[in-house]
């Protein structure tokens, strides 16, 4: 089912969550939601859930296959969610957990008690978990609960499948496991699915388009490999994995990054610029025949363990520079601590420096809740009390 | 023998509060009790029954214990009603209607016995145009029971409402998805999550209204046979220098309110129990 969002706002107390959003999730693709918290992608999933309304506005639209659903309750939007925390009903079994959809269902609409039985262990077998149906939620690990919270969520054969970050509660290895197993699943079913996350690799492993958010505002939509790749703004690419920033000037069409003055691109308009290089697009020199478009740094910390070897440069400026080599290139160039090499960006992206989101930051500290009318009320309550 | 009954604990304390607990709880609750049962049994198991077999003792047993019921029952449902609005609600001045819950437990009970009776004697505010209506509420049951309703709800109210506080919306939030109606969550959802404090609350409201004896005379009328509860049985004997009868009484509560709430504490751990950990 095609998912459009036209013109959706939420505001909580003068604070914006979202900001006039419009989006198509596709039919049966797997959607990341990404962003850092704040940005208002629960908030967006959660509309599109129908756990919490848009501000009205005339012109703001939520339609599930070109069907109007805005005023749609959330029992009848038939959407699959799954909490962080899974949510289990604790004093529920495994399979009363599962069931509970269908058997809380009209009576006209209610499956038979067998029908129940079978659907029922045809998920848990699914999500592996057949076994354990007689268990309390209680006698299960954070993977297997969460497990029983997808199921629960499938077993109303929803249209839609929402997950607020559903692997945000589970440890690096179980979290891994489960990823792979999220998209196996969704290969299989074909469900249309949006899931939030703040986790940048997980977004770019499981999804088939990423929606990269900030401050209410969608920064970039595309597949993994166009927000990875390309990212639109510099948001984007500082949020998707580790950059080195540089600042710097245009003067004369060329951008100068101060320092050992290094030209390197054309560019128009604008004085200020940044330049981001990811730590993986750099080239280690030994020796080079001019200094232009180069970095001269000394390696300062070398490590060596892991899938690849990771070094920190410190400039002239005693800026630090972070550079990926796979430990094949390494060999070719060993740098050993305190050496003085070329560093060349193979890639890079430019972006001109903006004012306007540091303005727009200030303001939600403002219009956050005020923490002390909190602390207030608790002292009353607390003086009352005792 | 090995007993250890301490574990490697960081805490500190545990002797400290270890013997005071026993200490305390010999010295001030079983101790007094203890008297209570050793002068009963001066009677004798034949000279006991005599007592607590009498027409009048049985007569105010079925009384007290009979309203006590009544009223825990009233106050849990009602109780329940009241900490929900108080958790699921904001407004300004719902401060106010908190504490307002807290008074029965502040009021000296004679105090709110006679403010009862006021009310609902035949003459009062509201007996009076009940009385017309064929209801007649002080100097009956329904008059006790209602004393006992006044003096109990703060112990409801006050157990269920950080259980609601507690409860995840989250929960809620999924059942409602799942296509559940809200009278369904509410039954198969958020009652069984705060099944356990409902059931303490029931205890305290009930076990309360055993023991009351302030706020319930007044009301009462103290008609032996009719609407004499057990407490005012006993200070009857005690005022006849039947010393040993009182006890006889006494204990025979002691023994039913024990066995009561025994119960009640079994069932309380056997619904908490299915909630433990997640």
């Amino acid at each position: 089912m095609t998912i459009t969002l036209e013109n959706i706002s939420k505001t909580f107390n003068n604070f914006k969550a979202l900001d006039n959003i419009n989006l198509n999730f596709e039919d049966g693709k797997l959607t990341a939601l990404l962003g850092p918290s704040g940005s208002g992608k629960t908030t967006l999933l959660r509309i599109v859930a129908g756990l919490e309304l848009p501000d009205q506005k005339e012109n703001s639209k939520i339609l599930f296959n070109g069907i109007n659903v805005t005023d749609n309750a959330v029992g009848k939007r038939q959407v699959g969610f799954v909490f962080q925390h899974y949510a289990l009903f604790r004093h529920l079994s495994v399979f009363e957990n599962v069931a509970f959809g269908l058997k809380v269902k009209k009576s006209i609409d209610r499956p038979s008690k067998q029908e129940i039985h079978d659907q029922v262990f045809e998920l848990l077998r699914m999500v592996q978990l057949d076994t354990m149906a007689h268990r309390l939620p209680s006698q299960l690990s954070g993977g297997q609960r969460q497990r029983v919270a997808l199921a629960r969520a499938l077993a109303i054969k929803p249209k839609v499948l929402l997950l607020d970050e559903p692997f945000g509660s589970l440890d690096a290895k179980v979290r891994a496991e489960l990823r792979r197993w999220l998209r196996k699943l969704h290969d299989d079913l074909h469900i249309t699915s949006i899931f939030v996350t703040h986790d940048q690799e997980e977004a770019l492993e499981v999804s088939d388009k990423i929606i990269v958010m900030n401050q209410g505002c969608i920064e970039q939509v595309g597949t993994p490999n166009e927000v990875f790749h390309k990212p639109a703004t510099e948001f984007v690419m500082q949020f998707l994995g580790d950059v080195n920033v540089f600042h710097g000037r245009i003067d004369e069409n060329q951008a100068i990054y101060s320092g050992n003055l290094n030209y390197i691109n054309n560019i128009s308009e604008n004085p200020n610029v940044k330049l981001l290089v990811r730590p993986h697009d750099f080239d280690v020199l030994l020796k080079v025949e001019n200094e232009k478009n180069v970095f001269t740094a000394k390696a300062h910390r070398i490590l060596t363990a892991g899938a690849f070897v990771k070094i920190e440069f410190i400039d002239k400026l005693n800026r630090l520079i972070l550079v990926h080599l796979s430990h094949d290139n390494y060999r070719k160039t060993p740098v050993n601590h305190g050496d003085e090499v070329f560093l060349c960006p193979r890639e890079h992206q430019l972006y001109k420096n903006k004012e306007k989101k540091v303005k727009e930051q200030d303001n939600r500290f403002v219009k956050r809740p005020k923490k002390r009318t909190l602390i207030k009320n608790f002292i009353f309550k607390y003086l009352k009390k005792s | 023998m090995n007993l250890k009954f301490k574990k490697y604990s960081v805490l500190p304390g545990f002797g400290l509060t270890l013997g005071y607990t026993l200490f305390y709880l010999g010295f001030i609750v079983l101790l007094p009790l203890a008297a209570l049962i050793i002068r009963g049994s001066e009677l004798g198991w034949s000279g006991f029954w005599q007592v607590i077999s009498d027409p009048r003792v049985l007569a105010s047993y079925k009384l007290t214990f009979g309203t006590a019921l009544a009223a825990a029952i009233i106050n849990t449902f009602f109780g329940l009603i009241v900490a929900w609005f108080l958790t699921r609600t904001h407004f300004p001045g719902k401060r106010f209607i908190d504490s307002i819950v807290d008074l029965p437990f502040a009021l000296p009970t004679a105090v709110s016995g006679i403010a009862l009776t006021a009310v609902y004697a035949p003459t009062g505010w509201i007996g009076k145009p009940l009385m017309d209506a064929g209801i007649k509420v002080a100097f009956t049951p329904i008059g006790i029971t209602i004393a006992m309703i006044f003096i109990g709800l703060p112990f409801v109210v006050r157990t269920v409402q950080p259980a609601l506080e507690e409860l995840e919306l989250e929960l809620e939030e999924v059942a409602i998805s799942l296509g559940a109606s809200q009278w369904t969550t509410l039954v198969k959802v958020i009652l069984p999550m705060i099944l356990p404090s409902l059931i303490t609350g029931f205890a305290l409201s009930f076990a309360r209204a055993i023991g009351e004896y302030g706020s319930v005379v007044f009301i009462a009328g103290n008609m032996p046979m009719r609407t004499e509860i057990s407490s005012l049985l006993i200070i009857t004997k005690l005022e006849q220098y039947d010393f040993l009868g009182a006890t006889a009484i006494a204990l025979g509560m002691l023994i039913m309110s024990f066995l009561l709430l025994f119960v009640v504490n079994l069932l309380q751990s056997w619904s908490s129990s299915r909630l433990k950990g997640v």
